[in-house]
């Protein structure tokens, strides 16, 4: 229903019946009339006094009847297009019939439309005027009345037209109306004699307002049956105008009449009091206006406060004084899980945990006191059974007069605030629980943290010292750019390692402290045992210098109290030999021969050990030398010896090395009187000496080829007391190899030998300092001492 | 008493046997005394303790082995060399050591000859035969006056 729509509020009831009943009125007026006509009644003809009121034209009274018709038809309930369409036909005809007697009364033509009707009645006619006619402002009204009853649904760029048309119609009967009122002649009879009756008057404003009434959607009646102000404002408005106006004006003329005012006077008084009036209307309209607004600015309000709570984030609801919820927004449904329908009716102790209830009656008490609670923490229930930590703030809400009804609440889930704090706190534990101070400060010195530890520190003398020096530090913290220094420092008899952080956003300066007394400690029995370990080195020197000393006493006693029991059975058994040969015989004079070889042999082996022994005590003398001329001086020397034999040399130049020269002539004299030795089964003897690369190494070698050795004895070669040999083949103690050995040893080189059984035997050398990666021993030896290629030399 | 020739100072009895029958094959043994330590030689030298009788001149030569017991081969020489008495005696160090510190000490001590006493007997032989006739027959002996002391010398 349209009314509804629209809020008619109360009048909406009577909208549409109004508009029929205005037809029925019309209808029921025009039929009394024409009764009246019909059977000569005057009364029913002009009801009121003729010194006030006219008669009703039958004419009139029909078109009153055909109108009326036409509204009733066209807004009857159940009324379908055919009665529409009827009340359309009598709507048309009285617009002809009223504008043929308007035409009529301009041009003064008689076209016989008055005489239609009621002809024989007419002669009862008395006014002045073709009978029969109705009066040229009746005519007026009829034409836009019965134009607006065809046009009733048609809009005209969105005014109703049958609204505009009747307005003319109603305005028309309007001024006929006052005209009575004020008993002014020339209202309702201008120059033409014939005149509006009053009750047609009457009866054109009924079916007017019928008219406005018959539309619904819009237009005069929407307005003026509104609900809102605008309904308000436009009944009181023109209630007031449309009935005060007139009275005004009626108050003048009658005041005029009785002589209060002169004729003069009375329009100013009107004027004045019609001010005033209106004044005092449009204020009053405007005052409500303003409450309207203000009404509605509130309302507006209160909708945006709806939806801030409603789209807020956090939990909001309100709950009565005995703990119902009452409201529930979106963040609540969120929090809870509940929907609004589900939570609302519902107790509070809903989402409130087991062990937390009684804190619910202690709240709700405060609320009854008026107190508010801000921040409460507190942990509720949600429907899925989850607890979450939530911060309650709660009010308590009061009505207009002051009484608490209920309290409204705030739950922000601080769940993850709750686990943040956990986790802070237990991530502020190590530093907390740290046995080594740490401690921060700003850039004045002023503390901002300090675990216990550093606290303790604190509380020492000698901390005091350190917080001084402290200040220092910040100075060069504030002008440098040094962001980190490492120290150490002393407290109290400990010692701390400090590493300070400089952080100059926000501007502060850390300390973590680690306690070094230990190390420190450790440090110094480290220092002490280095020096108990140098003391005992020194005296180990000492004593190894001592015992070599010993051993080189040794060496010499051996020396002399070896040697000397070897002499003496050497003597006495020469001098037996020479002064007794006689008394012995062949085999006696052997023996003694056996006994003085073997005392000689001995004398050797003491020498060689005595050597032997003398080269590892020794420190090595080096100095450069060439391995060529070497070679050359011990094969000179070896000469001497050999006699008449035939021995072919082949020494090749040989490279400077770094050696001791003493111990490398040995090595020398060893290798070649070897060389020398096991050749002398050969008719020629061919000894070769030479250099050769093996890798990075310079290696040199003694060739010869005597008799050689088999391989599967090498590994005895260089033992001290080996021999490969028989002693009656080639004489040696077997002790020249193992000084060899010792003496390359001594020089960090390697010795070895390869040989084969009657083949002859090589043996290899290297020395550490014969190596050709260095350029200028690799040109020295090249060019070389001696003259490249083979040396000959016989005998 | 006649006069001594040579003083050997020799420990061990082996050596002096050997040692005599050399110098006995030269016809010099009669000349020869012996003494078996370095406190012995130094009183004998002197005229000291058991020898304070001896009536005799210092000896042609002094042959002096090293190791000694009582007082060492090499304090005897330096004895010997230190004092205006005895410092013109010829005195040969005859020694088995071939040290080398052995030679240096001798040397500079003021000994005037060294002779390492060789393991084969022919080649002792020869050498002590050789010493033997050197400085007792080839060499100049010190004159009487060497052998005073006299203040301002």
């Amino acid at each position: 229903m349209t009314g509804a729509k629209h809020g008619f509020g109360r009048y909406s009831g009577l909208v549409v019946p109004w508009a029929a009943a205005a037809g029925v009125f019309a209808g029921f007026v025009g039929i009394v009339v024409l009764i009246g006509w019909q059977f000569r009644i005057p009364f029913l003809k002009a009801p009121f006094p003729a010194t006030t009121s006219t008669f009703m034209a039958p004419n009139t009274a029909l078109c009153f009847i055909l109108l009326g018709l036409s509204l009733w038809l066209q807004r009857r309930k159940g009324g379908g297009v055919r009665s529409s369409f009827l009340g359309k036909a009598c709507a048309a005809f009285v617009f002809v019939f009223g504008s043929l007697t308007l035409l009529e009364h301009m041009t003064g033509l008689d076209l016989g439309i008055d005489r239609l009707f009621f002809t024989r009645r007419l002669s009862d006619w008395t006014l002045v005027g073709p009978p029969g006619r109705f009066a040229w402002n009746t005519a007026l009204a009829f034409v836009p009345l019965a134009l607006a009853l065809l046009l009733l649904d048609r809009k005209w760029k969105e005014q109703p037209l049958s609204e505009i048309l009747a307005l003319a119609a109603g305005l028309v009967a309007f001024f006929g109306l006052i005209g009575y009122w004020y008993g002014v002649p020339y209202l309702y009879n201008p120059a033409f004699v014939l005149r509006m009756a009053l009750h047609t008057a009457i009866t054109f404003l009924a079916l007017s307002t019928g008219v406005f009434f018959a539309r619904t959607e819009d237009g005069v009646a929407a307005l003026l049956l509104s609900r809102d102000i605008s309904g308000a404002i436009a009944r009181r408005l023109l209630v007031t105008i449309v009935i005060v106006l007139p009275l005004l004006g009626w108050l003048q003329i009658k005041a005029e009449e009785v002589g209060i005012v002169g004729p003069e006077h009375g329009s100013v008084l009107l004027v004045c009091v019609a001010v005033t009036v209106l004044s005092a209307l449009a204020l009053d309209t405007a005052q409500q206006l303003r409450r309207q607004n203000i009404e509605r600015e509130y309302v507006e309000a209160l909708r945006l406060l709806a939806a801030i709570i409603e789209s807020s984030d956090d939990a909001i609801l309100s709950e009565s004084l005995d703990g119902f919820i009452t409201t529930w927004n979106k963040g609540a449904e969120r929090l809870y899980g509940y929907t609004a329908a589900e939570a609302i009716g519902q107790s509070i102790s809903l989402v409130v945990p087991p062990e937390h209830q009684e804190e619910l009656h202690d709240l709700l008490q405060c609320i009854r006191r008026g107190e508010g609670v801000e921040r409460h923490e507190s942990v509720r229930l949600c429907k899925d059974g989850r607890r979450v930590y939530v911060s309650l703030t709660l009010s308590p809400l009061k009505d207009k007069s002051g009484r608490i009804t209920g309290a409204s609440a705030i739950v922000r889930d601080i769940t993850g605030r709750k686990q943040a704090e956990k986790r802070i706190a237990h991530l502020a534990s190590f530093p907390e629980l740290n046995p080594a101070p740490i401690f921060e400060t700003d850039l004045e010195g002023k503390i901002s943290y300090a675990n216990p530890s550093a606290l303790r520190m604190f509380q020492s003398r000698q901390a005091d010292a350190m917080l001084r020096e402290w200040a220092s530090l910040l100075e060069l913290f504030k002008t440098g750019h040094e962001r980190r220094i490492t120290r150490e420092v002393e407290v109290d008899g400990s010692f701390f390692l400090q590493e300070i952080y400089h952080t100059p956003e926000p501007g502060t300066v850390r300390a973590y402290l680690v306690d070094i007394t230990g190390r420190k400690q450790v440090e110094d029995d480290i220092q002490q045992l280095n020096e108990e370990l140098e003391q005992r080195v020194m005296e180990r020197t000492a004593e190894l210098a001592a015992s070599n000393k010993e051993l080189e006493a040794f060496t010499y006693s051996v020396s002399h109290d070896l040697r000397a029991p070897l002499r003496h059975i050497d003597g006495f058994s020469k001098i037996l030999l020479e002064r007794y040969s006689g008394d012995l015989d062949a085999k006696g004079r052997h023996y003694l021969e056996e006994v003085r070889t073997a005392t000689q042999n001995m004398g050797r082996l003491v020498d060689e050990l005595l050597e032997l022994s003398r080269i590892g005590r020794q420190e090595l003398q080096l100095q450069f030398a060439g391995l060529s001329s070497l070679f050359e001086e011990v094969r000179t020397e070896l000469m001497k010896d050999t006699g008449s034999r035939q021995i072919e040399w082949r020494i090749a130049s040989l490279p400077f090395v770094e050696c001791d020269l003493t111990l490398m002539r040995q090595v020398v004299t060893n290798l070649l009187s070897n060389a020398v030795k096991f050749t002398r089964p050969r008719d020629r003897a061919v000894i070769e000496v030479g250099q050769m690369q093996q890798g990075i190494e310079t290696v040199v070698f003694v060739r010869d080829n005597g008799v050689g050795f088999k391989m599967k004895y090498a590994y005895k070669l260089f033992g001290v007391f080996q021999r490969l040999h028989r002693a009656e083949d080639f004489e040696g103690t077997g002790v020249g190899l193992a000084t060899v050995q010792r003496i390359i040893h001594k020089h960090n080189g390697r010795v070895w030998a390869e040989a084969e059984l009657d083949q002859g035997a090589t043996f290899y050398f290297t020395l550490d300092g014969s190596q050709t990666d260095s350029p200028t021993l690799n040109f020295i030896s090249t060019v070389g001492r001696n003259d490249a290629g083979n040396t000959n030399s016989a005998g | 008493m006649p006069e001594i020739q040579i003083l050997l100072v020799e420990d061990s009895p082996q050596d002096v046997e050997l040692t005599l029958d050399v110098l006995q094959g030269g016809n010099l043994a009669n000349e020869i005394h012996v003494v078996r330590d370095g406190e012995e030689a130094l009183d004998f030298l002197f005229c000291w303790g058991s020898f304070a009788e001896r009536a005799s001149g210092p000896p042609k030569l002094v042959l002096l082995d090293l190791k000694l017991p009582k007082v060492d081969g090499l304090a005897v020489l330096r004895a010997i060399k230190s004092d205006l008495r005895t410092k013109a005696i010829p005195v040969v160090i005859m020694t088995s050591s071939k040290e080398e510190q052995d030679m240096v000490s001798s040397y500079h001590l003021g000994a005037n000859s060294y002779i390492q006493k060789p393991l084969d007997f022919d080649q002792f032989r020869v050498k002590v035969k050789e010493l033997g006739l050197y400085w007792l027959l080839v060499n100049d002996p010190p004159p009487p006056s060497a052998f005073v002391a006299t203040p301002g010398d």
